[in-house]
């Protein structure tokens, strides 16, 4: 009765021990698929294939099809704002959330943008805090000056 | 060398950007499909990868839009007195018309105030009409958007939404007497044969125009050549009002049908804040209602430095020549003046007659600097009429139009 069999404390463990391998190994896998996610040129075909908004890049915060800053709901601004103009005319403006919202009425009253309904809302926090006013004077420095050397024959 | 890098780069810039743009077409035609209305894909950006087999344009254009286009030229690509087919900006509010076949085009007259209704082919209007040439400035009414505060909405036009170019085709005035104009016209409004953004077909994109007054003047054309060459698809192949001095949008492109009207011209982009500004200057940032925006006529004074390019780095002791030129909408520049000091001084400089009436005119000047260090040239037109370009941005207005504040360029002086 008291004799035991040297390996059932280990059989009793073995359950925990395939456990532990599983989650390690899911674990493993899913720190490398994160790491590697998006990154150009490993299991990129893969993640576009499962990715369901197909195209998606980014590069350096930019969604690069559109130009748009990819944080918050930008996959929302980019269905509904890219469709007739690229997000370029988006992003060299800045506004105000008014400022935003009254060129989104023009363009529901003269150029046929649609009703956005209860993404409105989202739509105008994104161009605002993405694309929202800078401070400046009323004359800017000259800025990004690509300095040369002018040759006195020229 | 560095220049010959950069211009490179710009190519490579130009090259990835439109192949971006390609690419971004097919993804949303993937993602969007159920958006996209199927003929809103240029075809020519499918069947090319280049800005200059595009639109036969010059690789360093600054693309501010590639849908639709709007591409800016750097002011020192401006320094040619009469501004080459390839460095003319494009400005447009829709998508270009295709398959133009100009030996069909026809041109419609009709509207309130015309005798008739009249279609007259494109081939009866160079071979019916006297052909008339001028050089005559074209620029838009937002050019120095990127300025205004608080921002203005739109296009952030620099400072090179500009053009001087030679333009032949026949006078707007032989044409409306030809067809005949009642005594109550106060206005013309053209239509073209560009397309909605939105796809709509029925949708008109732009229809704008001017009063009859500046409709009858001499250097009102009905475009078909620029600088001696059918005009480029982008600048409105293959007929265009042109309208020297006065916003790029009243010279309307791929021109079907033009409209002799009783009143003033109601189409598309001639209400609410397009192309107008405030009648009485407002505060910057000011909501003003539409009934009190009126209608930009002329363009105000305004001048570009076009050599050198902004950033030359100078020896001691160097002299600098530079060169530009000067506008001021149906006015003529009478004054150039030119500072290195911020504006505490000024030295006038001789500026040439135009060429002929709504040309711009060429000033050069020799600037010596006093010691080492770094400048900004500044130049400063003044009109017939003593009216000066400020020196900073002038009245705020809602959509950020006629920013005629002096041109600015950057030197250093060695020590
Ligand atoms: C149904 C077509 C359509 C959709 C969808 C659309 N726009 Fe526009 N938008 C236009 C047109 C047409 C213009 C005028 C383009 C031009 O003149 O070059 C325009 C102009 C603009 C401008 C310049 C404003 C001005 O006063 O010229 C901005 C900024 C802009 N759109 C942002 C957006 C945003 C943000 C969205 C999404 C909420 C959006 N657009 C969705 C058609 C559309």
């Amino acid at each position: 009765m008291n004799h035991q069999d040297p390996l059932k404390p280990i059989s009793k463990l073995m359950p925990l021990f395939i456990l532990l391998a599983i989650t390690t190994t899911l674990l493993f896998g899913l720190v490398i698929y994160t790491a590697f996610h998006g990154e150009p040129g490993f299991g990129n075909n893969k993640a576009i294939k499962n990715n369901p908004h197909k195209g998606l890049e980014i590069v350096d915060g930019v969604d690069l099809e559109s130009g748009l800053l990819a944080t918050g709901d930008y996959e929302l601004v980019k269905r509904n704002c890219t469709p007739c103009h690229s997000g370029k005319l988006i992003a060299q403006n800045r506004a105000s959330k008014e400022g935003w919202r009254s060129m989104i009425n023009w363009m529901q009253e003269t150029q046929g943008l649609w009703d956005l309904g209860q993404n409105e809302e989202a739509i105008l926090e994104y161009l605002e805090s993405c694309y929202g006013p800078e401070k400046m004077g009323r004359r800017k420095n000259l800025e990004n000056i690509d300095w040369y050397e002018l040759n006195p024959g020229n | 060398m560095a220049k010959n890098r950069r211009n490179q780069q710009r190519r490579e810039f130009i090259r990835t950007g439109l192949l971006a743009s390609f690419g971004s077409l097919l993804g949303m035609e993937l993602v969007y499909g159920k958006y996209i209305p199927s003929d809103l894909i240029p075809l020519e950006i499918l069947s090319s990868n280049s800005i200059s087999e595009l639109l036969d344009k010059h690789p360093e254009l600054i693309e501010l839009n590639d849908r639709p286009w709007n591409l800016e030229t750097p002011a020192h690509l401006l320094n040619d007195d009469v501004t080459p087919a390839d460095k003319m900006f494009v400005r447009n509010n829709g998508s270009m018309p295709q398959n133009i076949d100009a030996d069909t085009w026809v041109l419609r007259i009709d509207g309130e105030s015309s005798e008739r209704e009249v279609q007259i082919s494109l081939r009866d209007l160079k071979e019916k009409f006297k052909r008339h040439s001028y050089q005559l400035v074209i620029e838009c009414g937002g050019n120095g958007r990127n300025e205004f505060n608080p921002p203005a909405k739109g296009n952030q036009w620099g400072l090179g939404a500009v053009s001087c170019a030679q333009w032949t085709g026949v006078r707007l005035r032989d044409v409306l007497e030809y067809t005949g104009m009642k005594d109550d016209a106060v206005y013309i409004g053209y239509y073209g044969a560009d397309t909605h953004l939105s796809g709509k077909k029925d949708q008109v994109v732009i229809s704008r125009g001017v009063p009859i007054r500046k409709a009858l003047e001499d250097e009102s054309l009905l475009a078909y050549e620029l600088n001696g060459h059918p005009i480029p698809i982008a600048n409105g192949f293959p007929l265009r009002l042109v309208f020297g001095g006065w916003p790029g949008s009243t010279s309307g492109k791929w021109i079907n049908r033009i409209s002799i009207r009783n009143k003033v011209h109601d189409g598309p982009k001639m209400g609410g804040q397009s192309y107008r500004v405030p009648c009485e200057e407002v505060a910057p940032g000011e909501q003003v209602p539409d009934e009190n925006m009126c209608i930009i006529e002329s363009m105000p004074v305004k001048s570009l430095i076009t050599y050198p390019r902004t950033g030359a780095i100078l020896n001691s002791g160097q002299s600098l020549a530079i060169r530009g030129h000067a506008w001021a909408g149906d006015d003529l520049v009478s004054k150039m003046e030119i500072s290195i000091d911020y504006g505490q001084s000024w030295k006038e400089t001789p500026v040439l007659p135009p060429v002929n009436r709504l040309a711009w005119q060429h000033f050069k000047a020799t600037v010596d600097f006093p010691k080492s260090g770094y400048y900004e040239v500044w130049a400063k037109a003044s009109s017939d009429r003593g009216i000066s370009q400020p020196m900073v941005v002038p009245g705020w207005n809602p959509k950020g139009y006629l920013n005629n504040a002096c041109h600015r360029i950057a030197v250093k002086v060695r020590p």
